[in-house]
């Protein structure tokens, strides 16, 4: 017997399963808002005090707590695995486009206050993460928004995981710690972005994370012209690209937000491809004609 | 000691009307494959002639195993050379999919 809870965390739906009906694991169950309460105030730019907006602020080499400093670990990981395309020094450019405060208090006409985006400058950040130092480009700033979401999924399911099996999913970026109790895979639906009630498909977890990354609803109008939030550091803009969604089944819940933010940001052709060279992704992507498109592999990983 | 007495029966059919029965069932089964046409025996067809039967038969595809093609699909063999193979792709029909626990989509 499954026990969940859902929560609000990070700008996000979230909701946390465990496959246990024992009063011990239901009260660690109850706990898990308390930990992403708790990342979400290092690691939130909506929060003028947290740790990610001090360090923003500050200038030249900086002490960083060991959990900012293991999140921008994973972010240089993200970093070289998708060739480039992933990096925390977004921030301006998400400014540059109009997402300047929180989406929900986003109007949906926004005027532009800067026309040339500012360069993101991702050589220049320097992490020691064994000293927990922080050195980062001058007027560059950061945002580890999806990221941090996939990394807190992850870190919540280690935790929990340790009881029993369970299941997070942190706005989208699902994570499961093993099969559930019975040996059975968990069924994670892929809504489809053109009638986000229906489901294009249902995956069976039994290990990883999956994560979709779109355009098709944190998005606005910056100067009469549609803007969204996935910035594509070649151009310092949001990405020009064919794919509304991608969706990525990896071994973890950041690799899967990384993977699906890249395909987004390649486009169809080249993000398939790239993750067909990659044995431990699978995806599907749609276009904004409607046609869906998958790799080899999402076969093995869909109910059918 | 006594004696066993046969009694030998004439055949009640010929060779040439069990094939014609086994023809015929593998054209059956073969449904609308097959066209094929068996002269009615006549009362006036008192002489031994032979029964011909006719068959029209389509070619019967061949299924290779499934190693050696792509998964979920099976390649008909008997498709003219200069065109592309016919590729059927099979899935099990299963009534339902599972109720999911949770939905991905974009982050919202």
């Amino acid at each position: 017997m499954m026990q969940t809870i859902s929560f609000r965390a990070m700008g996000c739906q979230m909701l946390a399963a465990i496959d246990s009906q024992r009063p011990s694991h239901l009260a660690q169950l109850e706990k898990v808002p308390s930990w992403f309460e708790t990342w979400e105030q290092r690691l939130s730019r909506f929060r003028p005090d947290s740790e990610l907006n001090k360090v923003n602020r500050g200038d030249g080499t900086q002490k960083i707590s060991s959990l900012l400093a293991e999140v921008l670990q994973v972010e240089q990981r993200a970093h070289r695995q998708s060739g480039g395309l992933i990096t925390p020094l977004i921030l301006d450019a998400l400014e540059d486009a109009g997402y300047d405060r929180n989406f929900t208090d986003l109007d949906e006409d926004r005027v532009a206050v800067v026309d040339y985006p500012r360069p993101i400058k991702h050589q220049q950040l320097k992490l020691d993460f064994h000293r927990r130092l922080l050195n980062r480009p001058v007027n560059s700033h950061m945002d580890v928004g999806g990221i941090a979401k996939g990394w807190a999924a992850d870190r919540a399911a280690r935790r929990l995981g340790k009881l029993a099996p369970v299941l997070i999913d942190a706005g989208g970026d699902v994570t499961v710690s093993g099969p559930r109790t019975d040996g059975s895979p968990w069924p994670v639906g892929v809504a489809d972005p053109f009638h986000p009630d229906q489901l294009l498909d249902t995956l069976l977890l039994s290990r990883g994370g999956v994560a979709t990354s779109g355009r098709d609803y944190r998005r606005w109008r910056r100067n009469g012209s549609w803007q969204h939030h996935i910035i594509d550091p070649r151009t310092n803009r949001p990405a020009q690209t064919d794919v509304l969604s991608a969706t990525v089944v990896a071994p973890s819940a950041w690799m899967a937000e990384m993977a699906a933010k890249t395909v987004l940001i390649k486009g169809s052709l080249d993000g398939l491809k790239w993750l067909e060279a990659r044995p431990n992704f699978a995806g599907m992507v749609v276009l904004d004609d409607g046609t869906s498109l998958h790799s080899r592999r999402w076969l093995d990983h869909i109910w059918r | 000691m006594g004696t066993t007495n046969t009694t030998k029966h004439p055949p009640r059919s010929v060779p040439s009307v069990k094939l014609l029965i086994t023809a015929a069932s593998v054209a059956a089964t073969l449904g609308g494959w097959a066209a094929f046409s068996i002269p009615a025996p006549t009362n006036q067809d008192t002489t031994a002639q032979p029964i011909e039967v006719s068959t029209n038969l389509a070619p019967i595809p061949t299924i290779l195993p499934k190693h050696s093609v792509q998964d979920g699909a099976i390649r008909i063999s008997n498709q003219p050379t200069n065109q592309p193979p016919l590729i059927l792709t099979l899935r099990s029909v299963n009534p339902q999919p599972p109720s999911p626990v949770t939905v991905t989509r974009s982050s919202r």
